[in-house]
């Protein structure tokens, strides 16, 4: 067999590859045995048909069988001798296949680059770590406060701004004369605020009392979602039956004794403070490792192979649509053109894979391994998330080919801690206003994607609730 | 103007006749014939020297009569067919069915 490989660019390489005739003849031969001791043909019994025959007759599936038995196995060698590490499928193409002919192909495949792990040690990152402020601890305990809010109802004073009212509602459309369609129903709640309900009913709704009657109209929007009311003016009845206004609990020890977890306010506030303490932390250390490998990655340009930037692309848009299913969003009824979603994310989708092979370098080149216990508990800690037994998360990963890549996962984990440890860190306290803006500045980074995402999201949600 | 393939309808590739014709390859060769059922053994012989360009020793036929096929109540007849057996002269050049001059 004659191999020859030819440098196409950092990492694409072309296999020509020749089989000699004699193996080819071989093969051809077998083939045809094989075929012609179960072939069937008129006139002849099974397997009786002499070779000639056969050879004509089955002359298609004869070619394609040879090529099933010689090609595969002659690229793998190739490949292996050569030690290639290819990624993705080979491109052939020039095949060509006669019997008592050499079989000649060439191969186009794709391979990891060989680059130089860079040098990681001593890498000067800074480390910035938000800062928790009193105010997003009180905004927190204020929202616990809401949480155990009571509605209380009142009945010796008038409607004011931020009440729940109940309220029977009877309307008719003005353009009609007969009240044959009634509108409207008995018992309505709502909460005078015009952000949550419509704006003609929190004004005639306030300052009414407990019995009053209440007439006007209303006239709706051209592209009101119900098409029973777009673009019709409605005149609405309404009789107030009911204020309840919310009563917050007093913020001190005994509200916080009855929550349950502290037995003093302080108490409380502290945890609160470390609980956005520990999560600032977490989110320091996350975006240290982003900016350690964007460090790493600058001033290293090398070609990164299609089959993998295309791959990652396909990923992130595979999370941006998860992300969007989150926010309960349908992302096939998103208006979306994902195909154009998906090229965009090809300079986003480069910089990744250049940054996870130079992890993976420096990985190999520090001969980090996974241990077996931290696999296992790597495995433990999905399974808790997913709420199901380990043994049961271990058999439903190994049917899903998944243990390969949660070692790879945690490899580059441990290869990007050792970067991390290695390097000096200079820390710095931002505030969350600077850190907002921050991201938006990096387009490159994972989480401006969840960013825009959101921004898409809301901009989604918002034409939802004009509707 | 009747022509060779008027008489000679194909060959006949059967494992019996593949026998026989192998059996034969060096001695008189016996080639075998779907044939036109109304042809005799002259008319055969003339059109397989003129398609083969053979000398031919002998012809032997067989009549057959198309089987009675059923489809329900109706009844239906394959056609009838004739086969023969066309022995060359000893010396003659080996024929394969596929070369026709």
């Amino acid at each position: 067999m004659k191999v020859e490989i030819t440098d196409l660019s950092a990492c694409k390489k072309q296999i020509y590859v020749e089989i000699p005739s004699e193996t080819v003849t071989q093969q051809f031969r077998t083939v045809t045995n094989m075929v012609a001791r179960s072939a069937t043909l008129p006139g002849f019994r099974k397997g009786r048909a002499p070779v000639s025959l056969v050879k004509n007759r089955f002359k298609k599936e004869i070619h394609e069988q040879v090529m099933r038995d010689l090609l595969p196995t002659a690229l793998q060698s190739a490949i292996v001798e050569n030690k290639l590490p290819i990624i993705g499928e080979p491109n052939l193409h020039e095949l060509s296949l006669d019997d008592g002919k050499p079989l000649i192909f060439k191969a186009q495949v794709e391979i990891i680059p060989d680059i130089e792990a860079p040098e990681f040690r001593n890498l000067k990152v800074t480390k910035k770590v938000r800062i928790v402020t009193d105010e997003m601890v009180n905004n927190r305990l204020e929202a616990i406060r809401e949480q155990h809010a009571t509605l209380v109802p009142v009945e010796d004073r008038e409607v004011q701004d931020g009440d729940y009212v109940t309220v029977d509602i009877k309307g008719r459309y003005s353009d009609q004369t007969d009240s044959s369609e009634e509108l409207g129903a008995d018992g309505v709640s709502f909460r005078v605020d015009t952000s949550e309900t419509l704006k003609e009913f929190v004004e005639n709704v306030r300052s009414m009392n407990i019995g009053d009657e209440k007439t006007f109209k209303t006239t709706y929007n051209q592209d009101h979602s119900n098409p029973k009311f777009a673009g019709r003016e409605v005149e609405y009845t309404v009789k107030l039956q009911g204020i309840k206004f919310k009563e917050l609990p007093e913020l001190d020890d005994e509200f916080v004794q009855g929550i349950g977890e502290y037995q003093t306010l302080e108490e409380m506030r502290e945890s609160v403070r470390k609980h956005f303490e520990d999560a600032a932390e977490k989110e320091a250390i996350n975006r240290l490792r982003d900016v350690a490998v964007n460090k790493l990655a600058e001033g290293m340009d090398f070609e990164v192979p299609d089959v993998l930037v295309e791959r990652q692309m396909t990923e992130r848009v595979q999370n941006l649509q998860r992300f969007l299913l989150q926010n309960g969003l349908d992302p096939k009824q998103a208006n979306f053109d994902w195909a154009n979603v998906w090229q965009s994310q090809r300079q986003a989708a480069i910089h990744d894979v250049r940054c996870a092979l130079i992890v993976e370098k420096i990985a190999e080149k520090e001969k980090v391994e996974v241990s077996q216990e931290e696999f296992e508990q790597e495995v433990a800690e999905i399974s808790k998330t997913v709420g199901m037994s380990i043994e049961d998360t271990k058999s439903r990963l190994t049917k899903e080919d998944a243990i390969d890549s949660i070692k790879g996962r945690l490899r580059s984990k441990k290869a990007l801690d050792l970067v991390i440890n290695s390097a000096e860190i200079i820390e710095e306290r931002v505030s969350s206003k600077e850190l907002d803006q921050e991201k938006e500045n990096e387009p490159l980074s994972e989480t401006s994607e969840v960013q825009s995402a959101e921004a898409l999201a809301n901009s989604e949600s918002n034409q939802n609730q004009e509707q | 103007m009747k022509s060779v393939w008027d008489v000679i309808k194909g060959p006949v590739i059967t494992e019996k006749a593949i026998k026989l014709k192998e059996a034969s390859q060096d001695k008189k060769q016996l080639l075998t014939f779907y044939v036109a059922t109304d042809a005799n053994k002259i008319e055969i012989s003339n059109a397989v020297e003129k398609i083969f360009q053979v000398k031919v020793d002998s012809v032997r036929l067989a009549n057959y009569e198309g089987k009675e096929k059923r489809k329900g109540r109706s009844v239906g007849r394959r056609p009838d067919w004739k086969k023969a057996y066309v022995t060359i002269k000893a010396g003659e050049k080996a024929v394969e069915y596929g070369d026709i001059a």
